[in-house]
């Protein structure tokens, strides 16, 4: 997560002085880069997947499943082997992978050693290597040790002995009356950014997710566990004034958001224009997949209403002030914020004429002097929007020796921001103007699964649906009010099966009216078109490209589907769905037998969690507690019970276990 | 009205059979206005029909196929439909001779050859029982490919030659059927086979291959091929259908491995185009030709920029004449 700079970051006080020389010097950056690299054309397909890691540590005797703060004494080792791979190329087939520290103690991050390519016989390496990384992490972990793909940890942040070693909870970085400061990961970088939002906002952090009413849960439910202190400020944020709300979750860290997992996903374009396609195209499927892959439906240790992480975290790095809030006129701070800065996107980037103004329809609040520096230097409007718009951010953490680098050698100062807005896209620039590396999108909502088939389902099918988006240059723009509407529906318990989401009708811009490509399906008599003139067609405003006048309603393009329709189509409506495309894409390849079997399964495994055959992780975890015999009904997980969906977890992962709603006849 | 294929055109086609009633009367009324293009035509009697149909990954045609048919030809009667839609009009007439090309179909590729993976699937389907597959038409497919593809002397990288009727049977044939399959090469399929393999081994093609063949099969192509004098390739390539990729006979795989035979999917119906189809589809735009034209062969060509993993094109070529 974000850079990994050495040396030693400023206190809020100092770091806010320099917010503008952050800003200023990060524009002119990016605009050395642009420069540089706007013209840059990379032929390769090449992408890589992101996995990341909790680390367990059973006490078997007492029957606790444990966080293991060891993580950083198994990154070195994990570094060392990278090291040797790097300078013997028999190693490096048997490494092949990066490692990464993550903002818990207790998390690993593993990438593959080389870019996977786009071809389908490549993608079959994605499970392979995902494998190869988790029996890589396991080899340097204690006996009582293993690593698990859990996007929330059930109990982190219970009272009690959860953590290995034991801390207390409430440090003098966090204040959080539930997590030590030792649960963050000891880089200076990490500390400094939970104190500095903190500091910033004026308060803690304040994550409330709606408490899952069960049968013997009170009404209205105060939360008993909430611990009282009376050492800083902030101990007064959860009673006395009120942050933690009756009937929700209470947590008070960056830790509970910033310490899930998560799938990400990112693709090198062939150029600049090809990045901001897919990641205008690829941003409404954001919630989709979110609703698809959910899997965090579990809080310090009670079940929520909630079946994903999203939210959570961006309540957890939320440093609006009070003022940015709403809460307060505008005194002390420049602007309104209506999100956190990590949270869905706020714009679509692209100029493809498919991308009609109507869709940024969000009043995008942006700085207006950085906006006319872009603008004066060649940077179009909806770029010139997009960055502006991420850097009326404060930079968090500064480090003092990197105050004053040179902007035509370094990007530190931009990357200082765009690493900072956590968002469901990510637009990258190449890494620096010498780079091999191009033009990136990143796609980061998916929550991490369980297993590594499922996560190299999840990544192959992303990949496959931005090769059918190119190859068929498919439409899928609503409103992007409408995407963010989306992502609050895809929280709600069970969306996957019982919530319906905006998306676009008419996915193919250059179908012509009258046909059945443009959507009106076999026998439709909608037909009587066909002894129109060419000419007239173009009139027809519902199903054609053509050009409308500005401020038009487009509310007759998109309506609400289910996450079924939306994967799997519509057939009575016409609608191929996002399977029927990636599935005529490739039928349309040269592709060997095993390889299709093979990539098959892949798409049946997301067919069948679409259309319910399957239940999501959420789902079944939640079948899990609500099943154990010590369960009471009252959404309370205790230790026993995480301790046995952990170790079920383990045993499913190992195939050891089967669980067939989970995961059907699939072998993991 | 005669059945299609696929069941689920016959709607389709009733409403253009009705829309073409319409069509007949406006034209009576309007004896004294200029008529279309369309209309100029319409009932002459063409003894030849090419038809280039559109980027169907662009028109919507390909991305909106119902993906969980066994084995259809919903896409090419899609882009048949859709290319007399909107081209009809457009046609070029020469002499006896029609031409309608897609617009969308028109333009070469837009980057350097060398990117691109270019296959070709030719469908021979009005070849009678025990007379050989026209090796004139191949010259023709070859030059109507060129046209569509934009390049000159093209290369194909994989090219399938499609046999009529030829469908895969997993049981084993028996020494009549053996007699009657080698025959059958010999007499219908060589000429063509040879002709393909001249082009293969001067590199205009880059792998040759079959669809629907068995091992026994494969095997009495390669003895046949390969044999004194034949101066014909072994088969390199051979298209199973998609359903079947999970649960292919192990013999067949085995013996394509050996072989360094590729099995590649396909999802193509074993008749692509039969000729009532052809008939109702254009019916209502050339009522004067429908009934006589029959289709030669249909070609299938995509060009794949493999580096990237993408789809520039793909489209179908329908070649007709009459008896």
């Amino acid at each position: 997560m974000g850079l990994l700079s050495l040396g030693t970051p400023m206190h809020w006080d100092e770091a806010k002085k320099y917010a503008d020389h952050v800003r200023t010097h990060g524009i002119i950056q990016f605009l050395n880069l642009w420069e540089a690299t706007k013209d840059s054309q990379k032929d390769c397909l090449l992408w890589g997947d992101e996995i990341e890691y909790m680390v367990v540590s059973y006490d078997e005797e007492n029957k606790k499943a444990k966080l293991s703060l060891r993580v950083w004494e198994i990154l070195q080792e994990l570094a060392k082997e990278e090291e040797e791979a790097a300078k013997d190329p028999a190693k490096k087939l048997l490494v092949n992978s990066s490692w990464h520290p993550e903002y818990g103690r207790y998390m690993l991050e593993g990438t593959p050693g080389e870019p996977y390519m786009g071809l389908p016989r490549d993608l079959l390496e994605v499970e392979r290597n995902m494998k190869l990384r988790r029996e890589l992490a396991c080899k340097f972990m204690k006996p009582n040790e293993v690593p698990i793909t859990l996007t929330s940890y059930p109990r982190l942040g219970c009272a009690g002995e959860g953590l290995d070693p034991h801390h207390d909870p409430h440090g003098p970085a966090a204040r959080s009356l539930f997590v030590p400061d030792e649960i963050i990961n000891a880089h200076a970088r990490f500390p400094t950014l939970t104190a500095n939002i903190r500091r910033r906002r004026g308060a803690k952090v304040a994550i409330n997710m709606p408490i899952f009413h069960d049968k013997n849960t009170p009404k209205p439910f105060i939360d008993p566990t909430i611990p009282t202190y009376n050492d800083y400020p902030e101990d007064k944020n959860a009673i006395e004034e009120g942050a933690a709300l009756p009937d929700h979750i209470y947590m008070d860290a960056m830790a509970f958001g910033m310490g899930c997992c998560c799938l990400q996903i990112t693709f090198q374009a062939v150029n600049v224009e090809e990045a901001r396609k897919i990641y205008d195209q690829m941003a409404p499927l954001g919630p989709i997949m979110l609703a698809l892959t959910a899997a965090a439906p579990i809080y310090r240790g009670y079940l929520s209403d909630v079946d994903c992480r999203w939210n959570v975290i961006a309540q957890s790095v939320d440093d609006r002030t009070e003022e940015e809030r709403g809460l307060k006129p505008l005194k002390n701070n420049k602007y309104r914020i209506a999100k956190s800065r990590y949270d869905s996107i706020d714009s679509y980037i692209s100029n493809d004429p498919s991308n009609k103004p109507e869709y940024n329809d969000i009043p995008l609040v942006f700085d207006e002097d950085i906006y006319k520096k872009l603008s004066d230097n060649g940077i179009d409007n909806l770029l010139a929007r997009h960055i502006s718009h991420l850097f009326i951010r404060d930079p968090l953490v500064i480090f003092h020796e990197l105050l004053n680098i040179d902007d035509n050698e370094s990007t530190d100062h931009f990357e200082n921001l765009q690493s900072t807005n956590w968002q469901t896209m990510r637009f990258k620039p190449p890494p620096s103007k010498t780079s091999p590396i191009g033009w990136r999108v990143e796609f980061r909502s998916m929550e991490i699964q369980l297993t590594d088939f499922e996560n190299a389902a999840f990544a192959i099918f992303i990949v496959l649906v931005t090769r059918a988006v190119l190859s068929f240059n498919t439409n899928f723009y609503i409103p992007i009010s409408k995407v963010d509407e989306n992502m609050k529906v895809a929280h709600h318990r069970n969306a996957v099966l019982d919530e319906k989401f905006y998306f676009r009708k008419q996915i193919f811009p250059q179908s012509r009216p009258g046909t059945p490509a443009a959507g009106t399906p076999f026998g439709s008599p909608k037909l009587s078109n066909a002894t129109l003139p060419r000419t007239a067609a173009t009139n027809n405003s519902a199903t054609s490209g053509a050009s409308l006048a500005p401020g038009l309603d487009r509310s007759d393009e998109y309506e609400l589907m289910t996450i079924n329709e939306i994967i799997n189509g519509a057939p009575s409506k016409g609608f191929p769905g996002l399977l029927g495309l990636v599935n005529s894409y490739l039928n349309t390849l040269n592709i060997d037998i095993e390889t299709r079997c093979e990539i098959s399964k892949y798409l049946e495994l997301i067919k069948k969690r679409a259309n319910g055959t399957l239940m999501t992780a959420a789902s079944w975890m939640r079948q899990f507690v609500q099943n154990h015999p010590d369960y009471k009904q009252d959404s309370v997980v205790s230790e026993k019970i995480n301790y046995d969906l952990v170790k079920m977890i383990e045993k499913i992962n190992k195939g050891e276990v089967q669980a067939p709603e989970l995961l059907g006849n699939f072998s993991v | 009205m005669t059945a299609l294929s696929s069941e689920a055109h016959n709607g389709v086609i009733n409403s253009y059979t009705n829309g073409s009633t319409q069509h007949n009367s406006n034209l009576s009324d309007n004896q004294s206005t200029e008529a279309s293009g369309a209309r100029a035509f319409a009932n002459n009697a063409f003894s030849h029909l090419t038809l280039y149909t559109g980027n169907t990954m662009r028109t919507g045609t390909t991305g909106q196929l119902n993906t969980s048919l066994k084995k259809s030809n919903q896409e090419l009667v899609s882009a048949v439909q859709d290319t007399l839609l909107y081209s009809v009009d457009t046609a070029r007439v020469k002499g006896s001779s029609i031409t309608i090309t897609d617009e969308t179909s028109l333009g070469p590729l837009a980057a350097d050859r060398s990117l691109y993976e270019v296959t070709v699937k030719m469908f021979y389907l009005s070849a009678t029982e025990g007379t050989p597959l026209s090796v004139e038409q191949l010259t023709v497919a070859f030059a109507e490919l060129e046209t569509a593809m934009g390049i000159p002397d093209i290369k194909i990288d994989h090219f399938i030659l499609s046999l009529p009727h030829q469908s895969f049977d997993e049981n084993g044939l028996d020494e009549s059927e053996v007699e009657a399959f080698t025959t059958e090469i010999k007499t219908s399929v060589l000429p063509v086979w040879k002709k393909l393999s001249e082009l293969r081994q001067s590199g205009r093609i880059g792998r040759l291959g079959v669809a629907e063949f068995s091992k026994q099969q494969l095997e009495i192509l390669k003895t046949l091929a390969t044999a004194e004098g034949a101066n014909a390739v072994a088969p390199e390539v051979n298209q199973v259908n998609l359903q079947d990729c999970c649960v292919l006979p192990r013999d067949l795989i085995n013996y394509a491995k050996e072989q360094g035979i590729e099995l590649l999917t396909h999802g193509d119906a074993v008749e692509i185009l039969p000729k009532n189809t052809f008939t109702a589809l254009l019916q209502p735009y050339l009522p004067g030709a429908a009934a006589s034209l029959t289709p030669n062969f249909v070609l299938k060509y995509s060009a794949f920029i493999t580096s990237r993993g993408l789809v520039a094109k793909k489209g179908y070529i329908v070649d007709a004449s009459s008896a």
